[in-house]
């Protein structure tokens, strides 16, 4: 045996299995479709080394939608004598998971099915018979909680054993079957309404789930907000002012003021002083910006997030959603995507892939990338226009929002194809456990440092080398001309519009040595949310939507940023 | 047989029949939605069946929100939001506790 896949319904807990049998950390949430795009790991069991793969949700071998195209893929390319099936069940759901199942049984495959949200059952009065299901099945069937790691020993003791079932399923009726299954091996309590469960109907109400969406959404910003500034101002300010500033000192002074290394490594000194905003460096604001500006805000942000992910909150703030998302031709769904935006537009653009057709992703895709500004560029926002409080920091983003709707409701008249309705489950509340939820925040920042310190550092780079060589003042005298007619922005923010490709946070920063006034500061930082996505982000545009429609988001990019920049300048 | 659209609340209802594509659409009011770009009719009766909506299976109306926004139906223990155009399309009849 050689491979192992993860099969079963979305938001079963696969990714959270698959976790416990490689070690390799994912992303698990409380959605269905957190994972997209399949996932591999390796585990050992008794000298075999075997592949695992954590494959995509998906509710039967028939595909409808591109995750679930990626799983029937995996299904055809793997061989039935090297593989074994795991498939996943939501044992709170056991009868429309046995529908997944049962087609699971009638390929050659060995399969062994895994009983999740064991503990689930007991609070829903859910009573299954494990051996009576394994018997009818003919296939070993484990009960387990992924998330505790309750089962998960007994799991891979079976795996080897595991072998395809022998039960006859050609030209049956596969519901009746499971009806009969059902009756045989499940039984149901009455139990009481719990608390999750008031909340639950509260929550997607149509009215009182709009106010309570409101304060969920309102107390997240705060507490994003809160997090991330106390963390800068209370704990990386103060260790960049009193620890590493001395050591940039010693540093400088070595170098030697004019030197092309201060340059490059310490930056311009302003007023005889290192500045982290301004002076350029390197060691200075090349590591301010990433360690001391941004971070904070990711920690804060996926924080928040991974709360919403995994309670729940999220496929039900999509209902409440639904209508308005459909004036940008999408549904509720849509939210999700937008919602991972916010953190970075990488993850969410793949996670597109949750909604059905090519018309709704190329929207998707484009709305979130020309309007969300990242996780990253939001904290540089606030870095520079937080001094001007809600009068600076409110027209950028109420400007985005504007062109987020007025992008979409332009896109989903042109663009054609089928804008299907929202179908979708909505899991129950869950009660997300610290640990995991800190681990969760903990990837995520890793992610963050690796891929974008590099980009940090390269940008900031970049940028000490045009100024030294005389680029800037080049390309700004060639193109400045169109910046400050059309934009009202000085010549050299040309060049934020170049590094923009690269960091959008580097190229916010690049604003800050040029002593904008509040309203350039705006129309610069809308221009460069909006303009185009960066390196990151475009290559997966390219990948998910091909040439042709990365081209139309482009050009869609840059004339929207152009036109609404002209606007704001007139405003301002 | 009634649409689920125009069934009672936090009754027991039985699913009757999911109606074919498109048939009887001309009487709902979806107002322009579904017109221009479809109601993603594509596999329905699949993907209802996939999640548990099918003939004989007993379900429940939670709550229909306004201006032609989605349905909330219960199915076993599970919630799921359906757009009104698809949701038009399952057939249901009032059954007694």
């Amino acid at each position: 045996m050689k491979r192992l896949l993860l099969f079963g319904n979305p938001n079963v807990g696969k990714s959270a299995i698959f976790t416990r049998l490689t070690g390799v950390k994912v992303i698990a949430s409380n959605y269905p479709g957190t994972t997209v795009e399949y996932l591999r790991g390796r585990m050992r069991i008794e000298n075999n080394d075997i592949e695992v793969i954590d494959v995509p949700g998906t509710y039967s071998l028939h595909p409808d939608s591109p995750a679930e195209e990626v799983a029937k893929k995996i299904l055809n390319e793997s061989d039935p004598k090297e593989t074994v099936i795991v498939n996943v069940i939501d044992s709170t759901n056991l009868e429309r998971n046995l529908n997944l199942t049962l087609q699971l049984l009638s390929t050659n495959f060995p399969v062994l099915a895994l009983l999740n949200f064991w503990d689930e059952t007991k609070h829903k009065g859910i009573n299954i018979d494990t051996e009576k299901l394994s018997k009818l099945l003919k296939i070993p069937v484990v009960p387990t909680v992924a998330i505790t790691g309750y089962g998960i020993q007994e799991l891979r003791q079976k795996i080897i054993k595991a072998k395809p079932s022998t039960l006859k399923l050609k030209g049956k009726d596969l519901w009746n079957l499971i009806g009969k299954i059902i009756n045989k091996t499940q039984n149901l309590e009455h139990h009481h309404h719990t608390f999750p469960q008031v909340l639950e109907e509260i929550s997607t109400h149509p009215i009182l789930g709009i106010i309570f969406s409101g304060f969920v959404l309102f107390l997240s910003f705060v507490i994003i907000r809160l997090i991330g500034e106390g963390l800068i101002r209370f704990i990386f300010e103060p260790l960049f002012q009193n620890l590493w500033m001395p050591v940039l000192l010693k540093i400088s002074d070595f170098l030697g003021n004019e030197t092309l290394l201060h340059k490059i490594f310490i930056g311009e000194l302003i007023a005889g002083k290192i500045d982290f905003y301004q002076s350029f460096g390197l060691l200075s604001t090349g590591l301010f910006i990433p360690l001391a500006a941004v971070l904070p805000y990711i920690i804060s942000f996926y924080f928040i997030l991974s709360i919403l992910e995994d309670t729940g909150y999220l496929p039900r703030l999509a209902v409440l959603v639904d209508r308005l998302m459909h004036q940008i031709g999408i549904h509720g769904m849509g939210i999700v995507p937008m919602f991972l935006a916010f953190g970075c537009n990488v993850p969410g653009v793949l996670a597109t892939r949750i909604m059905e057709t090519r018309r709704e992703r190329l929207i998707a895709a484009t709305v979130m990338s020309i309007s969300i500004p990242c996780m990253a560029q939001t904290a540089m926002i606030f870095g520079l226009l937080g001094k001007y409080g809600f009068k600076g920091i409110a027209p950028v983003f109420f400007t985005l929002f504007l062109v987020w709707i007025l992008v979409g409701k332009i896109m989903s008249r042109f663009v054609s194809g089928e804008s299907p309705e929202i179908f979708t489950e909505i899991p129950p509340y869950r009660i997300p456990y610290l640990k995991v939820l800190l681990k969760k925040v903990w990837l995520r920042v890793g992610w963050f440092l690796k891929e974008a310190l590099p980009f940090v550092l390269i940008g900031v780079l970049i940028v000490d080398l045009f100024y030294i060589f005389g680029i800037i003042n080049f390309i700004s005298r060639l193109f400045g001309g169109l910046l400050t007619n059309i934009l009202g922005i000085p010549a050299e923010a040309i060049a934020a519009l170049l590094i923009g490709f690269l960091r959008k946070d580097v190229a916010i920063g690049m604003l800050a040595p040029l002593g904008l006034s509040m309203g350039q500061l705006i129309t610069a930082s809308v221009v460069l949310t909006m303009y185009f996505p960066c390196v990151a982000t475009f290559v997966v545009l390219f990948k998910e939507l091909g040439f042709w429609d990365t081209l139309k988001s482009a050009v869609i990019m840059f004339s929207s940023a152009l036109f609404v920049g002209w606007i704001l300048n007139l405003i301002y | 047989m009634i649409s689920l659209l125009e069934a009672k609340k936090n009754v027991p209802l039985m699913v009757k029949s999911v109606r074919d594509t498109g048939k009887g659409m001309a009487n709902i009011p979806v107002r322009g939605r579904g017109r221009r770009h479809g109601g993603g009719r594509r596999n329905w009766c699949r993907r209802f069946s996939n999640m548990g909506i099918r003939e004989g299976v007993i379900i429940k109306k939670i709550t229909m929100h306004p201006f032609f926004g989605p349905v909330i139906i219960k199915v076993g223990n599970c919630e799921i939001a359906i757009g009104r155009i698809m949701a038009n399309t399952i057939l249901v009849e009032e059954v007694k506790e």
